[in-house]
C-alpha cells in the first residue's frame, strides 16, 4: 500500500522526544489492543492483536473476527507457549515458536522495545528522527521499522502505526487503545 | 431429540435479527483476553453485516456468497467463499437452516427460569470449536459461546435485539472502497 508521510495527530501537543525517552524505556508494563496486517510473498492476512506486557511475563492474542483461529502466545524468561485451538506447544523461543506453527514469526523479543519506539538493547542500530527527535525509521537484526503515527497515552506519546519489513516479509502495526502502566 | 426441536423451533421463525454485540475472548481460567463491541445485522439465508465500532473499526459483510472483511485501519480488505461451517462464521447460526445446525450438532437443552441454554457438541470433530452454546432469554438469543479444546472462549452477548424487523438489502452488500488492499482468498 502507498507510504503516506508520517500523520501526527498535532503534532504541535508532541513534545521533543528527549523529554519523554526515560519514561518510555522506564515503561515496562502495558496493555494495547490493535491490528497487524501481515504480507508474505505467499500470503497476506490481517488479525486482530491483544498484548498483556509486564517485566517478567507477556501474552500476545493473536485472532481473527469473532476470535476465529486465535492463537496466543505466552512467555516467561523460562519458556515461551502457543496456545490455538488445537492445543499447547511450547519451546524456548517465541520466534521459533511461531515459524513451526503459524509459518511466519516476527522478532518478539525486540517488539517489545519497537512497539515503544525504541531500538532494542541486544543489537547495534541505525536511526533516522523527525523534527521533533521521534524515531522515524530504525534498522537493527536485517529489519526496517517505519514509525508512522504517534499517539498520546497517558501523559506519553506513543507509536500508533509502525511498519516492520525484513525482505520476504512485511507487517504492519496498528494500535487502536495504549495503556501504559507506570 | 427434544433439544433440537426445540432449538429448531427457536431458530425458524428468526428471518432478520439486529442487535447490540459485547464480544470478549476469555482464557482457560476465564481471564478476559480481548474486548470489543459494535451492531450486527442478520438476515436468512446467509447475510449478516458485523460492525466492530470499539476499541478498533472493521466491518464483515456476507451477501450470501461471500464474506468481505475490511480493516480500514491496515486499508485492507479480505475477500473470501461463505464458509458454512458455523463455528467459522457464527453468524450463520441464525441467516444459516436451523435443521442443518441441529444435524450437525448434538443438542442438549437446560431451563432457568426463562432462560433456555442449548450447548450442541459437533458430531464430526471440528478444527475451531469444541463446545457452542445459545442462551435465550425469553424466546430471544442473548448469549452465545464458542469454547475450544483449551478451553479458550469466545463469549458474545447480544443487547436491544429486534427480531424480524425489515432491513434495508444495500447493509448486505459491499462496496470496496479505493486506495485499500484487496486480498481474495479462495477457502
Amino acid at each position: 500500500c502507498a507510504t503516506r508521510g508520517p500523520v501526527t495527530s498535532d503534532s504541535a501537543e508532541r513534545g521533543p522526544w528527549q523529554d519523554q525517552v526515560t519514561r518510555v524505556q522506564a515503561l515496562t508494563s502495558w496493555t494495547l489492543a490493535g491490528k497487524v496486517g501481515l504480507k508474505t510473498a505467499d500470503e497476506s492476512t490481517s488479525a486482530n492483536l491483544d498484548w498483556r506486557h509486564t517485566p517478567n511475563y507477556y501474552r500476545l492474542l493473536i485472532s481473527g473476527p469473532f476470535g476465529a483461529g486465535r492463537s496466543t502466545l505466552e512467555g516467561t524468561a523460562e519458556k515461551v507457549t502457543l496456545t490455538t485451538g488445537e492445543g499447547r506447544v511450547s519451546a524456548v523461543s517465541a520466534e521459533a515458536l511461531l515459524d513451526q506453527q503459524l509459518g511466519w514469526s516476527l522478532p518478539v523479543s525486540s517488539l517489545d522495545h519497537w512497539i515503544r519506539g525504541l531500538p532494542a538493547p541486544s543489537d547495534a542500530f541505525e536511526r533516522e528522527t523527525d523534527a521533533l527527535g521521534y524515531p522515524s525509521q530504525i534498522r537493527q537484526d536485517g529489519w526496517t521499522i517505519d514509525y508512522s503515527d504517534w499517539m498520546p497515552a497517558d501523559g506519553l506519546w506513543l507509536p500508533r502505526k509502525l511498519k516492520m519489513q525484513r525482505p520476504g516479509i512485511e507487517a504492519i502495526l496498528i494500535i487502536n487503545d495504549w495503556q501504559p502502566e507506570a | 431429540n427434544e433439544g433440537a426441536e426445540r432449538l429448531t423451533q427457536l431458530l425458524e421463525p428468526i428471518n432478520t435479527y439486529q442487535a447490540d454485540f459485547e464480544q470478549q475472548i476469555l482464557d482457560g481460567s476465564g481471564q478476559r483476553l480481548q474486548q470489543a463491541s459494535g451492531h450486527m445485522w442478520l438476515s436468512r439465508p446467509g447475510r449478516f453485516h458485523w460492525e466492530v465500532e470499539s476499541p478498533y473499526r472493521q466491518v464483515v459483510v456476507s451477501d450470501g456468497e461471500d464474506i468481505y472483511l475490511h480493516d480500514p485501519d491496515l486499508e485492507q480488505v479480505t475477500v473470501q467463499p461463505l464458509d458454512t461451517r458455523v463455528t467459522h462464521t457464527p453468524a450463520l447460526l441464525l441467516s444459516g437452516s436451523a435443521d442443518e445446525l441441529t444435524k450437525n450438532y448434538d443438542v442438549e437443552r437446560r431451563q432457568q427460569g426463562t432462560a433456555e441454554t442449548f450447548t450442541l457438541d459437533p458430531r464430526s470433530p471440528d478444527t475451531l470449536f469444541e463446545e457452542l452454546q445459545l442462551t435465550f432469554y425469553a424466546e430471544e438469543l442473548g448469549m452465545l459461546q464458542m469454547t475450544d479444546s483449551t478451553g479458550q472462549r469466545t463469549a458474545i452477548a447480544f443487547d436491544n435485539v429486534e427480531q424480524n424487523a425489515p432491513i434495508d438489502d444495500s447493509l448486505f452488500t459491499f462496496e470496496i472502497p479505493d486506495g485499500v488492499d484487496v486480498i481474495r482468498e479462495t477457502q
